[in-house]
């Protein structure tokens, strides 16, 4: 009685690829085009913040305030950009049990993101 | 806190609760619930959620949002049980006795039973047709670099004794059928990865979203090893759980009433880029490579509710729940530990740090005995985060700031009552950690205050004593105006 006050209606299927949806795909897009690159968008960007849309570099500051007060001030719709601030040169970052990993995941772990595994050598 | 008694007396009606619609309803006839009809972006429920958490009153409105832009035909539940009091209600209980009636049951189960089939298989999407994209999932920070899903209960099953482990885990959207899972090493369902690991094999991860409080509460709590947590449920409500075997892995079980259940596996080689996100410190964490979790399958109802909980900067829904799991926790091993001596635990910020209130009169029969319940707890609590311990006596009131500001002012002195355990293991997102020294930036210095009552002669009697308006006349006017005390 009571769980049929939430009933709803059956949706189409599948579910409708709205606007919004396509945004958020775009998004999952820049964020793994900033991975395929890695290394060369951290040996430019290192310690800063970016702004990723359509697969480009767009805005880029120093603090992740800047990058807010950008964002407002040009209406840039969060749901289709990637923000990702690049860790500084050197810096030692997490690898989930890096002594798990076989040689050939290193290798290719290396590629792209070699700066963080140098204090497993 | 003192509930309504038509809240309490719906609350006695209705529990157990089966499923998310059925807690929805209840806190929809208790005034607990604001359907909101206008249009909401994702992004906006994250302000929302973020606003509501910080509502003084304890049993305010969660919010069912029924037009989300861009997601026709979702609804997104939030802050439904997002301060103790609620989630005390979603146990079929009052905050006053939550923690004695919850920790005696612990840890006592009864199995769930398996139903051949449930609401969470009423749609069904496999291979191409997987597309993680067609749920709502929110961003909770605004450089969260894409959505994370933040209720979602991890289940997974041990290679070696069939144990069915769950635990709630966020997985970072990665892409239409992947996601990347943040398991924290040492913690039981990173030890059954592991094991997978070992053999080479993926381990099946089943992930499920919008089941009622109560299931989260107990999939949360730190349970032994080998203990199901799915039992627990059964314990408390008095009833089992109905469960039914996953598509994909059939041996697998989630609660039938589920609202979205991911299928998949995690290979045990292959690793993403993870963060960054609003952490529980209130700050981004730093970005981190991670274990993938590949979906395969995703069943759900037709009219699914999505549930997510908001994180980062408290309070927030996130940090609710992660308290009260901890408090629960913390005390049945105090209790279990040093008896009577214990008589609340208070945990804040996920735990991270912990008011533990012990009673005096035990205190001065063993002096110094309270100072042992800090490292106790730390390790029920989780060592890889708590850093900080408060131990108060009865005469504070642990859920209420004023009074511990005040037991901090009164009863502590720098040089004598501050302990610290130097180098001990915490988390790299601390901010206060080492930045400066590298090697030593998981350290942290676990401190221990304690702002008991100093010992003797300190309360002799014809000399000290609380200094409070005669008893019997605040008696009578809390009894006389009993909102004018207690509405804090």
């Amino acid at each position: 009685m009571m769980a049929a006050k939430f009933k709803g209606k059956r949706l189409p299927i599948p579910y409708p690829l709205t606007p919004e949806r396509k945004a958020l795909q775009k998004q999952l897009e820049n964020r793994q085009w900033i991975e395929d690159n890695w290394e060369e968008l951290f040996g430019k960007y290192a310690g800063r913040i970016v702004l990723v849309k359509d697969k480009k570099i767009v805005e880029v500051t120093g603090t992740y305030d800047d990058m807010s007060k950008i964002i407002r001030e040009k209406g840039y719709n969060l749901d289709e950009v990637c923000v990702l601030g690049f860790p500084p040169a050197g810096s030692k970052l997490t690898v989930v049990w890096p002594e798990m990993l076989p040689p050939k995941a290193r290798e290719i772990l290396e590629r792209k993101a070699y700066v963080w595994l140098e204090h497993l050598k | 806190m003192s509930y309504p008694e038509e809240v309490v007396k719906l609350m006695k009606d209705r529990f157990p609760f089966r499923d998310l619609r059925e807690r929805l309803a209840f806190c929809d006839d208790a005034g607990m619930l604001i359907r909101n009809t206008d249009e909401i972006t994702r992004q906006e429920i994250s302000a929302l959620s973020y606003m509501v958490a910080r509502e003084k009153d304890p049993l305010h409105p969660g919010l069912l949002e029924e037009n989300i832009k861009g997601w026709p035909g979702w609804r997104f539940a939030h802050n439904t049980f997002d301060t103790r009091e609620k989630l005390s209600l979603a146990c079929g209980t009052t905050l006053d006795r939550v923690y004695v009636e919850l920790t005696a049951k612990m840890w006592t189960g009864v199995p769930p039973i398996e139903v051949g089939t449930g609401p969470c298989k009423e749609l069904k999407f496999t291979g191409d047709e997987v597309d993680l994209t067609m749920i709502p999932v929110m961003l909770s920070g605004e450089f969260d670099s894409t959505p994370h899903f933040l209720s979602n209960l991890l289940n997974n099953r041990d290679p070696e004794t069939g144990w069915q482990n769950l635990a709630n885990r966020r997985i970072h959207l990665k892409g239409k059928n992947r996601g990347v899972i943040d398991l924290v090493p040492g913690q039981q369902d990173s030890v059954i990865f592991m094991k997978y690991a070992m053999m080479g094999k993926p381990m099946p991860c089943i992930t499920m979203n919008g089941v009622e409080p109560l299931t989260y509460i107990c999939c949360a709590l730190k349970a032994p090893a080998g203990f199901a947590e799915l039992e627990f449920w059964g314990a408390v409500t008095g009833r089992p759980l109905e469960v039914v075997a996953s598509e994909t892995h059939k041996e697998i079980y989630t609660p039938s009433h589920a609202e979205i259940v991911l299928e998949g596996d995690v290979h045990p080689w292959e690793r993403e880029m993870e963060g960054p996100f609003s952490e529980y410190m209130g700050y981004y964490c730093p970005l981190a490579v991670r274990i993938v979790n590949r979906i395969t399958t995703v069943t759900m109802r037709e009219d699914p509710i999505y549930y997510q909980f908001y994180f980062g900067v408290t309070p927030s829904e996130g940090d609710a729940i992660g308290n009260f799991v901890s408090e629960l926790a913390a005390f049945k091993d105090l209790r279990d530990k040093l008896g009577p001596l214990v008589t609340a635990v208070r945990a804040l910020d996920y735990g991270v740090g912990m008011i533990i209130q012990v009673d005096k009169n035990v205190i001065k029969g063993i002096p110094g005995i309270h100072k042992h319940t800090a490292p106790l707890a730390r390790i029920t609590m989780g060592p890889a985060w708590n850093h900080v311990a408060w131990i108060v006596d009865t005469d504070t009131n642990i859920w209420d700031d004023r009074d511990i500001l005040r037991a901090m002012c009164h009863k502590m002195m720098g040089d004598k009552d501050i302990d610290f355990i130097r180098y001990s293991a915490d988390s790299r997102l601390h901010p206060a950690a080492r930045w400066e020294f590298p090697e030593d930036d998981t350290l942290c210095c676990f401190t221990i205050m304690d702002c008991t009552e100093p010992p003797p002669p300190h309360d002799m009697w014809y000399r000290r004593g609380q200094a409070l308006p005669p008893r019997a006349a605040l008696e009578e006017m809390e009894k006389k105006y009993p909102n004018i005390y207690k509405k804090k």
